[in-house]
Parts: structure tokens; C-alpha cells; sequence
């Protein structure tokens, strides 16, 4: 008995070492034939990703990162993340591989557990996306868009060649923008919500309201839209952002459309899962990116619609009623 | 009995994370190998995940038969084909579902029904010497270049001073590669010299018929060297008459002599 107990206490002491803080290492199985460079950015995101599970453990109000491996401006971002979003990388050895970017590379699917940094809510299972410049600093971390999107666009190139090189760069510079935007709200970022938006930018909000049940609307629910200047969005967002302790940001689909004669203009509709300590809903959003000017992109339209109509009796939105490009003169 | 339990709780946790651990660990294996093709995919569900994961590994599996063939695929394999040499790991991940499904690209060549198949690209990594099937209690080892090869400088003094010019010499050069490796290393020089004129992929070939075909099974040995013909060759082996439909699921690199 004595023996058994021995190996037991052997096995528990095994098993909260697994426990405690892990060290992460990445490993980039493919994508890149620079030596130097791949191993500079395996170090990095080790280096940061390990960091950022000592913080965790330690529950660390800061994330201490040497420039060396991230910029200052992606450190103070993932900070800001980090003030709202407590989170860990769960696996020691992560292998993924790299892409080449419009600006560098990036590494996607690094897998993280994710809790509110108030009140210790379990908010679930996210993957990073991690951008680096050409000389393989990280500059940025977000939370990434599905990640069955971005193997499918990698897909989509090898499949079709007529899927120009370009277009997937143009593709991956708007999904990137997507990212930055999701990972926004988590970070409760207004002043890059401020930046993103154009002045005249048109929100509109769609809102299931209970009608008198007729031929045109046979469920008695009706979706009545209102519009938004930017000011009055952002001060409701603001509200929002003051008042929840987190909010989960998730897209779980994207559709990129570009405008058929205006280069530079894309239509992006998203499916969103909105995830507050106060509130939580689903629906649609459709989104016009204006990349004209690459260096500053804009949103200069943003609707949302619910997913379902009557969510009761499983009446969805009709996705023909989902907003598109062609719902708006630009 | 209260103790027992908790003993006994306590241990199932112990090994439940020892499991996960061992899978990962496989995950990890095959995602650094290049033996296989992979989809890892992490959803909500596992009906989700699944799908999500065999959709994108067909694509992948396309996409890699495509680029070893110069011409339009026309004989797809079915899914239902294609799923019978695919593997899948399914993992929990917090509140989500991760499946990681993988084939050995091995396991796909007879799928594919094309006896041209090119392999040259993946024997140049590690292709040549595929593992067996992973076990969970192995690690994948990426195989180096065969440890018997004769290859390098030792062939290329032999070439320098041997029959060069003359068909018989650049055949007998030519049989001396027992595989793949070996024979890239023989007839780049070879070329070199202008010895023989061309080579590449049997699916380049212009006129296959006028050309001599090296013929390599999957895992990289030489089966045959075939003399020029149609429907018929000359095994120039065995000096017997032979045809390229015996070596179906092999691939084959044509080459050209200069007979001036």
C-alpha cells in the first residue's frame, strides 16, 4: 500500500509540473527556405508565447517583451489585449507554417485558452495569428478569422491558376485588416475603431420587432433597421465597452467580394458571435472596406442583421436579405 | 474506500493527460514530416471539424496530384476512395474540437491509377525511404539519403574517364543506379558532357516513344531501364522484351541519348 501511494504521489508531482507554466516552442514546418530567418521567428513566438504563459501563471498585469523579438507597437497592442483577455498557449510544441505576407510572414494557428481578465470567465478556445516584418519581428498579434478560411484561400491559389499571386496578397492584406478589426473589440481599441471607420460612415443595426402576423409577415416578426452616424455608434460602444468586463469578439465566416468597377473597394460580410458579460447574439455583418489607400484602410458602411428571425420557431434571416455590395451606391 | 476513489480519479487524470499528450506528440510528428499531406482543423463541433478537415485534405490531395502530373488529371479518385487512406486524430481543445486528418502520400499513388506519376520532388526531401505507419509509441524518423549509395565523387571520376560518347557506355553508366538518388547524381553530368541530350519527368516527354525510360517504384529503386518502342520495350536489364504497362504505380524519368 505504502508502495502504491509512493508511485502516486510520483505521478501527481509528474502531473502538476505539466500543470504549471509551459514552455512553448514553435516549429515552422514549411513556407520558408531562409534558415536564419525561420529560426529568428520560431525564437520569437517560443520566446513571446512561453512569456505570455509565466504572465498567465503568475497573473502578471503586464507582458514584459524584449523589442528584439516584437515592436513596440505590436507589444503595446498585445498589452492591450492582454488588459482585457487572460489567455495561454496549451501546447508545448506548436508546428505550423509560414506564409508570406504583403509585409513579411505570418504564422497562423497557434493555439490559445482564453479567459475574461476580470471575473475569471472561461471564454473558450481561440488561434493567434502572428505578423512579422521582413526581418521576422513579430508586429502583430491577433485573434485570427476561422482557420479553415485562410487554408481554403491557400487552396484556392494551388487549385486555380488563375488565382493570381497578388489577388491572394490583396486578399491576405483585407483579412488581415478582419483580424485587426475582430481583435479590436477584445482590446476595446476605440481609437483604432475611430481611425478605421470613415467620418460619414453609414452603420446601420437590424432588430427583430413583434408584429401583427400577416401574408408579409406570416411569423409575426419583422427585422426593423436603424442607422448610426460614427459618433453615436462609437459613444454606444464606448457604453458597452465600460460596462462589460469582456467582450468576445468572433467571426465564424467570411465572404470577400470586390466592388465590380471601383478597384480597392470590397464588400466583406461576416458571420458574428458577440459575447459580452452583459449581453450575447449572433448575425450577420456586411462591411465596406475601402483600400484605395492601402496604408489606411476604411469601413465606410458596417450593418448588422440577426441571424434569426424567429429564433423560437428556427425562421432564419433569409440569406438573400444578408446586406451585399450591390445594396449600396458608393 | 473514500481514499480508493479519489486515488483512482486521481490516476484517470494522470492518464487521460498522458493520452492526450502521446497524440499530440503524433499530431506534431507528421505535421514535420513530409511523407504525408495533413488538414488540421479546429471547430465547434466534431461533425464540423471532420468535414471541414476531409474537405480541405481532398483539396490538398488534388492540388499535390495536379503538380505531379503536366497533364489534366482526368480519372479523379472518389472521396469515398480517397477516404480509405485517410487517418484522422480528433483532440478536445477547451470548448472546441481540433481533428487533424493525414495520408501518407505513399498510400496515394495506387489511388491515382497513373503508372507516371512523378515523385521527383518529394524524393529530393524524404520521400525515398517512407516509414511505415506511425504507431503512437514511434517517432517519425526523416530519412536521409541511403547510406549505400555510391553517388558523389566516386561516380562522377568514374564518368570522367569511361566510355562516354558511346550508347552502350551511358546505358552501363545508367545501370549502375540502384535508385533514385543515384541516378539524378549520374545523369546530370552525364547531360553535362552532352552524353545524353534531355531528361525529366515521363510526363514531359514529347515523344515518349522515342526516348529510354528509367523506371523507380514508390520508395525510390530502380525496376527497369527500357529501351525506345511503343506498346514493347527492350528491358535493357534483362535484355527481354518488356512494356511500361508491368510498372503501374511506378514513376519514370525519360531520357535521350546523343547517338552522334
Amino acid at each position: 500500500m505504502k508502495k502504491l501511494l509512493t508511485a502516486i504521489v510520483v505521478l501527481l508531482a509528474i502531473s502538476l509540473q505539466v500543470s504549471a507554466y509551459n514552455q512553448v516552442r514553435l516549429v515552422i514546418n514549411d513556407g520558408i527556405s531562409n534558415h536564419q530567418l525561420k529560426e529568428k521567428m520560431e525564437r520569437a513566438v517560443s520566446f513571446v508565447m512561453t512569456e505570455i504563459n509565466r504572465s498567465n501563471e503568475g497573473n502578471l498585469k503586464k507582458l514584459e517583451l524584449p523589442e528584439s523579438y516584437i515592436t513596440k507597437e505590436a507589444k503595446e497592442s498585445l498589452n492591450k489585449l492582454w488588459e482585457n483577455d487572460r489567455f495561454s498557449c496549451m501546447e508545448d510544441e506548436v508546428v505550423e507554417r509560414c506564409l508570406t505576407t504583403y509585409t513579411g510572414y505570418q504564422v497562423r494557428g497557434i493555439p490559445l485558452i482564453v479567459k475574461a481578465a476580470q471575473g475569471d470567465e472561461e471564454l473558450g478556445y481561440q488561434e493567434a495569428v502572428v505578423n512579422f516584418d521582413e526581418k521576422g519581428v513579430i508586429t502583430s498579434f491577433y485573434y485570427t478569422i476561422n482557420p479553415e478560411l485562410y487554408s481554403q484561400l491557400r487552396m484556392s491559389q494551388m487549385v486555380d491558376k488563375r488565382f493570381e499571386v497578388t489577388e491572394l496578397k490583396d486578399r491576405m492584406m483585407i483579412l488581415d485588416y478582419v483580424e485587426h478589426f475582430r481583435t479590436s473589440y477584445n482590446q476595446k481599441d476605440l481609437k483604432f475603431l475611430r481611425q478605421v471607420f470613415s467620418d460619414d460612415a453609414l452603420i446601420i443595426t437590424g432588430k427583430v420587432i413583434k408584429v401583427r402576423k400577416s401574408e408579409v409577415t406570416p411569423s409575426g416578426n419583422k427585422v426593423v433597421y436603424t442607422t448610426q452616424t460614427k459618433q453615436q455608434y462609437l459613444d454606444n460602444l464606448s457604453r458597452a465597452f465600460k460596462s462589460n468586463s469582456y467582450i468576445k469578439v468572433a467571426f465564424d465566416n467570411v465572404v470577400i467580394v470586390e466592388h465590380p468597377t471601383i478597384k480597392g473597394i470590397y464588400g466583406v460580410t461576416v458571420h458574428q458571435r458577440w459575447n459580452s458579460s452583459r449581453y450575447s447574439d449572433e448575425g450577420y455583418v456586411f462591411m465596406v472596406w475601402d483600400f484605395r489607400n492601402p496604408d489606411a484602410p476604411q469601413i465606410h458602411v458596417r450593418t448588422w442583421q440577426p441571424d434569426y428571425i424567429d429564433k423560437e420557431h428556427g425562421q432564419k434571416l433569409n440569406p438573400n436579405d444578408v446586406f451585399t455590395l450591390g445594396d449600396f451606391d458608393l | 474506500m473514500k481514499r480508493t476513489t479519489t486515488i483512482l480519479m486521481l490516476l484517470c487524470m494522470v492518464l487521460t493527460a498522458g493520452a492526450l499528450d502521446k497524440r499530440q506528440t503524433q499530431i506534431n510528428s507528421i505535421k514535420k514530416s513530409k511523407e504525408y499531406l495533413y488538414s488540421d482543423i479546429t471547430m465547434r463541433t466534431p461533425e464540423d471539424a471532420t468535414s471541414q478537415a476531409l474537405d480541405l485534405l481532398h483539396q490538398e490531395i488534388l492540388a499535390w496530384a495536379s503538380d505531379r502530373v503536366d497533364k489534366e488529371i482526368d480519372n479523379y479518385p472518389s472521396p469515398v476512395e480517397i477516404n480509405k487512406v485517410i487517418d484522422t486524430i480528433m483532440v478536445r481543445r477547451a470548448d472546441m474540437y481540433r481533428v487533424f486528418a493525414y495520408v501518407k502520400k505513399f498510400n496515394l499513388i495506387p489511388l491515382f491509377n497513373k503508372w507516371d506519376m512523378v515523385l521527383l520532388e518529394d524524393y529530393d526531401t524524404d520521400e525515398g525511404n517512407v516509414s511505415e505507419d506511425i504507431h503512437e509509441d514511434e517517432e517519425i524518423i526523416i530519412p536521409e539519403e541511403p547510406k549505400d549509395s555510391v553517388v558523389g565523387e566516386k561516380i562522377r571520376a568514374l564518368l570522367k574517364n569511361n566510355f562516354l560518347g558511346k550508347k552502350g557506355g551511358v546505358i552501363e553508366q545508367i545501370k549502375k543506379a540502384k535508385n533514385f538518388f543515384e541516378l539524378k547524381q549520374i545523369m546530370e553530368p552525364l547531360k553535362e558532357k552532352g552524353e545524353i541530350t534531355d531528361y525529366g519527368k515521363y510526363a514531359t516527354a514529347e515523344k515518349p516513344e522515342d526516348c529510354y525510360l528509367v523506371v523507380y517504384d514508390p520508395a525510390g529503386n530502380i525496376k527497369a531501364i527500357l529501351g525506345k518502342g511503343e506498346n514493347v520495350r527492350q528491358n535493357l536489364k534483362t535484355g527481354k522484351d518488356d512494356s511500361i504497362k508491368n510498372y503501374r504505380g511506378c514513376g519514370a524519368i525519360w531520357f535521350t541519348i546523343n547517338e552522334k
